[in-house]
């Protein structure tokens, strides 16, 4: 009896205590485990016994979170991306603190572009590949494409991207990829072509591509997928870096494409600082290069600068503006003068003298904001403009081709969790184009969009995923619904399967649309009547991670429809002549396997290897696409040890299967083509190991000197050998 | 260290046999010299024993001159032809690699009766809008094409001198 009485008297203490505790305020913070720094945006779930989610709060930008009135909560999650899911038992009577340690494995396992709000790789149903900071580091990319080159599926031909065979080569305008930086569009307005040589490499924090259609979040040109490169945070104490990096080009071994007056040299200084004052965080760089080219009349001078600030607004906002400023004065080299002399331009006066003036600004505000307990707002707006002017190729002539193209942007965003398992993601988007240019004309083109997404767990290892943004493009008269769907199940801890449907688009582009001019013999005319291409995709995956080794395969199945590309009219008023048409269907399909080897569980071995098939096919007349390779190939492996840095990456390309014959005609040997081999490497020493606060590199790209084409007539770049140096502070 | 080694040994012999790209072979110049065309007949054909031999000559000398000379040009390689069966309607004709120099007389030509030395008369020949015949310089790597056109109805001024 008295045991009986005792068991009793504790039960109805416990069950006051549940009472009492149910209406008590439930307060913590969140930390990281290592540093002790307050971790903002976490997800805090409270449980009840059985484990089901009662409440959830994102952590307000101290990391503090604030419960009320919860009743039967006995447990508090915290989930923060880069962090071990971490819970703990609630104490009512002091300050929660929950400290999250660092997830080894979820080194690259982090996306904020697939859903546009920030969550782990192995939860998105679609293939995405994240590079972060340190393999961007250790390649040392020059330009983004550089470094797009080693992602697994992502071919680039000039300045043209190819995701899963997505594009081909379009004369370099109507990118069927979206850029984006920091979650904002990067296509010019005019020719919705990439910048690569405007993007602040040394301060890029990550790359994302995400591969397959994209526009239900994205819009247009997210027809084949999306990159999205995002800059780092400004540190909290004041840092600095120079970097200094020269090299030169090998010379052809063949003497009669040996051009003896070429200085084949090339360099770069820059200058990067970060930290904070007062409350803002500060990151900078302003950088100048010059690369005499391996080839005449493809030089360039350039400068860029980049400038970022954070600003904290109050404890749960924070404003981040960012400007990208950058300059560059080139070559007009469009085409060789044939296989026997491939480093000589096609027409020699017009690329030496006929000097191409690119210039690029960027400006972005970007404003977080934590609304509530469980809402967040994101506000973006990006002004970016491109500008190009060619130099007469006589003095005194008039100037030839330019254009100002002009893109504002605006798009707001709330997230929220609607219940317990769903999470829901919408917002509106607004755009307006603005081109003035002798060569396209002066073209206004406003669009406006919805999009509203919803995450779905119906049960802990299954997420389903659904979204749809409808697109208003009064320009070109057609409003665009772009759905997708989605859904990861996860068995067994760290296995995952993903199936996913979407649909892509992308308006033509101005410069598609009315252009008229003469370019390297080729005359081209307007098409005013063009209408958006599309495309749909499926595309089914599994991921398996552990300590030492991730496996991913996918299989996709897409279909292009309207597709815009060039083509050879006759015309009796005309005579011969390129335009841009809606002409084909196709067919693309394939499978991509990755896998990422890291035998000790750290950096001091990683070798990666990534295979990719596309069947690319036109399904009007059941040919092969032109300038899709149908086999990638990349292979990777790098060691750091005692300071000793050591990389070597292999990439092969298979040659394209079909060009353009109009090329193949117009430019000597313009069919010319092989399969390609390219083997870059590369040394680094940390001089810190002998007193000097610095880092010494040697790199070599195309390190056998192979000799082949990613663009026709284009003889890709020659061996290159450079040294660089960088210290800071 | 040994996966990178062995990788960097797959890498390197995997791709050290080739270099890709290459100058395209120079380009051997054509030396022949080709005279070709298609023969159209039109008209009535002459019975067999007064056609003979059917067959386009390609001449040296400009006309007028002799069956005897062309007989004799034949032998000297200032005159070649190539034979044509007797009734075909359409037929292409081919002088390959002939002296190169110049040619004033290109022309289908018939052997109408028994003599093969004197017997022969020209059923079309090569002629300009004015009805001069085509004079043909012939140089190494020419390829010329040259269409004749016969009618047996109405047959050309002749070159021969009786």
């Amino acid at each position: 009896m008295p045991r009986f009485s005792v068991c009793l008297i504790a039960c109805v203490l416990f069950c006051i205590a549940r009472i009492a505790v149910s209406q008590t305020i439930i307060h913590g913070v969140v930390k990281d485990g290592l540093t002790g720094e307050t971790i903002p945006g976490a997800v805090i779930g409270l449980k009840d016994p059985t484990g089901r989610v009662l409440a959830r709060q994102i952590s307000r930008g101290n990391g503090e979170f604030l419960f009320k009135n919860i009743a039967n909560a006995v447990s508090v999650n915290a989930h923060a991306l880069g962090y071990r899911d971490t819970s703990v038992i609630l104490s009512f009577d002091s300050l929660i603190v929950i400290s999250l340690m660092p997830n080894p494995l979820e080194k690259s396992g982090l996306t904020v572009t697939a859903e546009r709000y920030a969550t782990s790789i192995k939860d998105v149903p679609v293939s995405t590949a994240v590079m972060e900071a340190d393999d961007i580091q250790s390649r040392n990319p020059n330009q983004l494409d550089d470094a797009l080159r080693y992602i697994p599926g992502v071919s680039v031909e000039n300045n043209e991207v190819n995701i899963r065979g997505s594009s081909g080569y379009t004369y370099g305008v109507g990118s069927r990829v979206l850029l984006m930086l920091d979650g904002t569009p990067m296509l010019s307005a005019d020719q919705g072509s990439m910048s690569f040589n405007a993007l602040p490499m040394y301060d890029i924090d990550r790359i994302e591509v995400v591969k397959g259609p994209g526009s239900a979040l994205y819009g247009t040109s997210a027809l084949g997928g999306v990159i999205n490169v995002i800059t780092k945070t400004p540190d909290k104490d004041l840092h600095g870096s120079l970097n200094v990096f020269s090299g030169m080009y090998s010379e052809p071994s063949y003497p009669q494409w040996q051009v003896p007056s070429l200085g084949r040299q090339f360099g770069v200084i820059d200058g990067e600082a970060s930290g904070t004052i007062g409350n803002v965080g500060l990151l900078g760089s302003l950088d100048y290069g010059r690369n005499e080219s391996y080839r005449i009349g493809d030089d360039n001078y350039r400068w860029d600068g980049f400038l970022k600030g954070n600003i904290p607004v109050s404890n749960s906002t924070q404003l981040t503006i960012s400007t990208l400023l950058a300059h560059e004065n080139r070559g007009n080299w469009v085409f060789w003068q044939s296989l026997n002399r491939p480093l000589v331009p096609s027409d020699s006066a017009n690329a030496v003298d006929a000097r191409v003036h690119s210039y690029t600004a960027d400006v972005i505000a970007n404003l977080n904001s934590i609304i509530g307990d469980n809402m967040i707002m994101n506000v973006k707006m990006n002004f970016y403009n491109t500008l190009f002017t060619t130099d007469p190729q006589v003095a005194g002539d008039t100037a030839k081709g330019h254009s100002t193209a002009a893109l504002w942007n605006g798009e707001a965003t709330l997230s929220f969790p609607a219940a317990s398992n769903v999470y829901i993601t919408g917002g509106v988007n607004a755009a307006f184009e603005n081109v003035t240019s002798d060569e396209f004309g002066d073209h206004h083109a406003p669009l406006g969009a919805l999009f509203a997404q919803a995450e779905y767990k119906p049960y802990n290892n299954v997420t389903v995923n659904a979204g749809l943004r409808a697109d208003l493009e009064p320009f070109y008269n057609v409003y665009l619904i772009s759905p997708k769907l989605g859904a990861t199940y996860e068995p067994y801890n760290d296995l995952v399967f993903r199936a996913s449907y979407g649909r892509g688009f992308r308006t033509p582009t101005i410069t598609e649309m009315f252009i008229s001019t003469t370019l390297d013999s080729f005359n081209i005319q307007s098409n005013p009547n063009l209408r958006p291409e599309y495309s749909q995709s499926v595309e089914g995956g599994v991921n398996y991670r552990t300590k030492y080794y991730s496996l991913d395969a996918a299989l996709y199945y897409s279909t292009f429809t309207d597709l815009i590309e060039p083509e050879v009219v006759f015309s009796i008023d005309s005579g011969v002549y390129i335009q841009f048409q809606n002409v084909t269907k196709a067919l693309l399909y394939g499978h991509e396997e990755t896998i990422d080897i890291t035998p000790f569980g750290n950096n001091l071995l990683d070798i990666n290897l990534g295979y990719t098939y596309v069947f690319p096919e036109n399904s009007v007349t059941n040919q092969i696409l032109p300038y899709r390779p149908r086999h990638l190939v990349q292979l990777g492996a790098r060691t750091q040890w005692k300071g000793i840095g050591l990389s070597v990456d292999f990439r092969y390309v298979s040659k394209y299967e079909v060009t353009d014959t109009l090329l193949a005609q117009r430019v000597p040997n313009g069919d010319a083509r092989v399969d390609a081999y390219v083997v870059n490497a590369g040394a680094s020493y940390d001089l810190r190991n002998v007193g000097i606060p610095a880092m010494l590199s040697l790199e070599a790209l195309n390190l056998l000197n192979y000799y082949y084409v990613e663009a026709p007539g284009n003889l890709a770049p020659l061996r290159s050998v450079a040294l660089r140096l960088q210290t800071g502070f | 260290m040994k996966y990178l080694s062995l990788f960097f040994v797959c890498v390197i012999f995997a791709v050290s046999c080739d270099k890709g790209l290459e100058p395209p072979p120079p380009v051997t110049p054509n030396t022949n010299i080709t005279l070709t065309g298609t023969v159209h007949f039109t008209g009535n054909w002459p019975p067999q024993d007064s056609a003979r031999i059917t067959a386009v000559f390609l001449v040296e000398a400009a006309p007028p001159f002799t069956v005897s000379q062309v007989i004799i040009g034949l032998l000297a390689n200032t005159v070649q032809w190539d034979t044509l069966h007797y009734k075909t309607p359409d037929t292409t004709y081919l002088f390959f690699n002939p002296p190169p120099g110049t040619y004033h007389y290109l022309c289908v030509g018939q052997q109408d009766g028994d003599t093969a030395t004197t017997d022969w008369r020209a059923v079309g020949f090569a002629h300009d809008l004015s009805g001069k015949p085509i004079t043909f310089n012939l140089q190494s790597g020419d390829s010329i094409v040259q269409n004749l056109y016969v009618n047996f109805d109405s047959l050309p001024a002749q070159p021969f001198i009786q």
